[in-house]
């Protein structure tokens, strides 16, 4: 069945999941405090109806995909029309069966929601609609969950992608694109190079699997809305831009028609990141011109609180969780390797990936690890850790448990030198320089159990293990008929 | 009156009149300004609040409280920076590069 963001939100209110403000909130920090708030407690979605400045009925959504402690990835599982209590593996064993491409289907601009409301030209106006002020200090209003849909000026290929942008004037967008993602590579390296402007379109909502598609590390070439028609087993509707020749989703809630024009820059920056920390500098990065803005009637602008390091999880977390572990959760099946489990805790988003297995002949994990990070996806998290298979990788505690006290410190942490792939410039270790260059190192870490000389190592101790049942029996009794202090007085 | 923030990771001008890059905090709407600034109140009269942020982390610069005087709001076509067009592409420089970048510079500084 088809699905867009309202439908989902439907989904998520029939779970209870789902609350609306209709009392007047701010777009300037105030929606973005509320919606960090119902983050560090696991709360619910929050749909902001009446924002002070705006028509009532324009929305803004916080934080529409993350989750709980237990579940972070519950809320995308819905979207995926999985069940909302599916574990971990069986989420992502279902998502692997769904990495099959199906080409979108185009429908006319009559038939799309998008289109209900259309504003070309003069009448374009960033400022018409509440982009939300996320977090003090920030450089601007910014959008943070969308797709860049732009396309390849040398072939059919159409690239889908999620980078922040930021509000500057009417009709100027701020967009950080940087050297290594698809985007940007299109931009510099053949729009810009060839001193011609590149046509962009951004879409907000729309369904779900669109969001999730643009973020995964697809080689060059490949089309993500493809992916996106693969996860929900169906065409994805889209329909023809306005003012340029690209495609865009039916029933996004709004879309941004531009170009951006060769060596054109306006200072962009700071903005509260994942990582979680402010990153600046302020500084020139490329500029999209605003020609058209087209939308629902009552559209809302879902965003996420990126950075906020408190919260169980964002939506953006989980989404940096959920595509690295499925793909490699995919290729490892895929090669028969003994992994159980793949995740990357979503309170470290993008930072380490974890991978549970056993160790089926020595050396495995070096090979394995030097095969994961030729992988496109590791522009981002610079660890990966093996753990064995009985431990749950989404579980960030137990993983540091295992770290410490199963890693040897000499002879289990392989740095693979410098390292001078693509690279996410975010990361809080990284000094100017590396930032610049987009240097950086990667490590694994290698924190399974290991044989002892004898073959045998240390027996793992719990309360099941070294009490037997007698004794635990008693115990529990004995606890039972505990008496209160002050009987004794 | 509006209130101002900037972006700034050099000393602010005082007195004589400059081009900035402000946000207005009312709408976070970002655009270039030639404007004049202090931080005595005598020397603008009429002048009203300017934040001033650290550039890299986006901190309010402690103990410097601004003012400023907006004078006129440039149009795109009249902004020198940040708004940067390249006149040659960097790849076209073979030969010449740190000169064509020193007279971009130079020209830069004296629009400013």
């Amino acid at each position: 069945m088809p699905m867009d963001l309202r439908d989902y939100l439907n989904k998520i209110d029939e779970l209870g999941e789902l609350k609306v403000v209709d009392q007047e909130v701010d777009w300037n920090l105030e929606a973005a405090a509320i919606a960090t708030q119902l983050n560090r407690t696991a709360g619910p979605v929050a749909l902001f109806r009446n924002l002070r400045g705006y028509p009532a009925g324009h929305g803004l959504l916080a934080e529409p995909f993350s989750g709980t402690w237990e579940r972070p990835w519950r809320r995308f599982a819905v979207a995926m029309d999985m069940d909302a209590d599916i574990n971990w593996k069986d989420f992502l064993g279902n998502f692997g069966k769904r990495l099959n491409p199906i080409k979108p289907t185009v429908v006319s601009p009559a038939d799309a929601p998008c289109k209900e409301v259309i504003k070309i030209g003069d009448k374009v106006n960033l400022f018409d609609l509440p982009w939300p002020y996320v977090h003090e200090g920030d450089g601007g209003r910014y959008a943070t969950m969308h797709c860049i849909i732009a396309k390849d000026p040398d072939s059919d290929w159409v690239n889908w992608a999620n980078y922040r942008f930021m509000v500057h004037t009417r009709n100027k967008l701020g967009m950080p694109l940087q050297y290594g993602q698809q985007t940007a590579n299109l931009y510099f390296y053949k729009y810009e190079a060839r001193k011609q402007p590149m046509p962009v379109c951004i879409a907000i909502g729309g369904d779900p699997t669109i969001f999730l598609a643009s973020g995964m590390p697809f080689p060059p070439g490949v089309s993500e809305i493809d992916f996106a028609g693969g996860f929900r087993g169906e065409p994805i509707a889209l329909t023809r831009a306005e003012t340029n020749s690209l495609y865009v989703p039916a029933d996004a809630e709004i879309v941004i028609e531009g170009e951006v024009r060769p060596y054109e820059r306006a200072d962009e920056g700071p903005f509260g990141e994942y990582v979680g920390y402010i990153h600046g500098p302020r500084e020139p990065r490329p500029v999209m011109r605003v020609h058209a803005i087209t939308h629902r009637r009552n559209p809302m602008i879902p965003f996420t609180n990126e950075g906020t390091r408190d919260s169980v999880s964002t939506s953006t977390s989980v989404i940096a969780s959920i595509i690295p572990a499925a793909m490699y959760f995919d290729l490892a099946y895929g090669a028969g390797l003994p992994v159980t489990g793949v995740a990357v805790p979503t309170i470290w988003p993008w930072s380490m990936i974890v991978i549970s297995t056993a160790i089926p002949f020595p050396g495995y994990i070096h090979a394995v690890a030097r095969k994961i990070f030729s992988v496109g996806v590791t522009v981002y998290p610079d660890f990966l850790c093996f753990v064995d298979a009985d431990v749950d990788p989404t579980n960030a505690a137990d993983v540091l448990e295992e770290i410490v006290l199963k890693a040897h410190p000499l002879n289990d942490f392989h740095g693979l030198g410098r390292y001078e792939g693509p690279k996410a410039s975010l990361n809080v270790y990284m000094n100017n320089d590396e930032r610049k260059r987009l240097l950086t190192s990667k490590v694994y870490i290698d924190a399974t159990t290991k044989k002892w000389d004898s073959g045998r190592g240390p027996r793992r101790m719990n309360y099941e293990s070294v009490y037997p049942q007698e004794v635990r029996q008693r115990a529990e009794q004995i606890i039972e008929n505990l008496t209160a202090a002050k009987a004794l007085v | 009156m509006p209130e101002y923030e900037t972006f700034y990771g050099r000393e602010l001008r005082e007195g004589e009149p400059f081009d900035v890059e402000l946000i207005d905090r009312d709408t976070r709407e970002v655009f270039m300004a030639r404007v004049r600034t202090s931080r005595d109140p005598d020397e603008l009269p009429g002048s009203t609040r300017l934040i001033v942020r650290d550039h890299l982390q986006g901190n309010v610069a402690p103990r410097e409280t601004w003012l400023v005087t907006v004078l006129k709001r440039l149009d795109e076509d009249e902004v020198a920076a940040p708004i940067q067009k390249a006149e040659i592409p960097l790849e076209e420089r073979q030969g010449f590069l740190l000169r064509s970048l020193l007279e971009e510079r130079l020209k830069r500084e004296e629009r400013n």
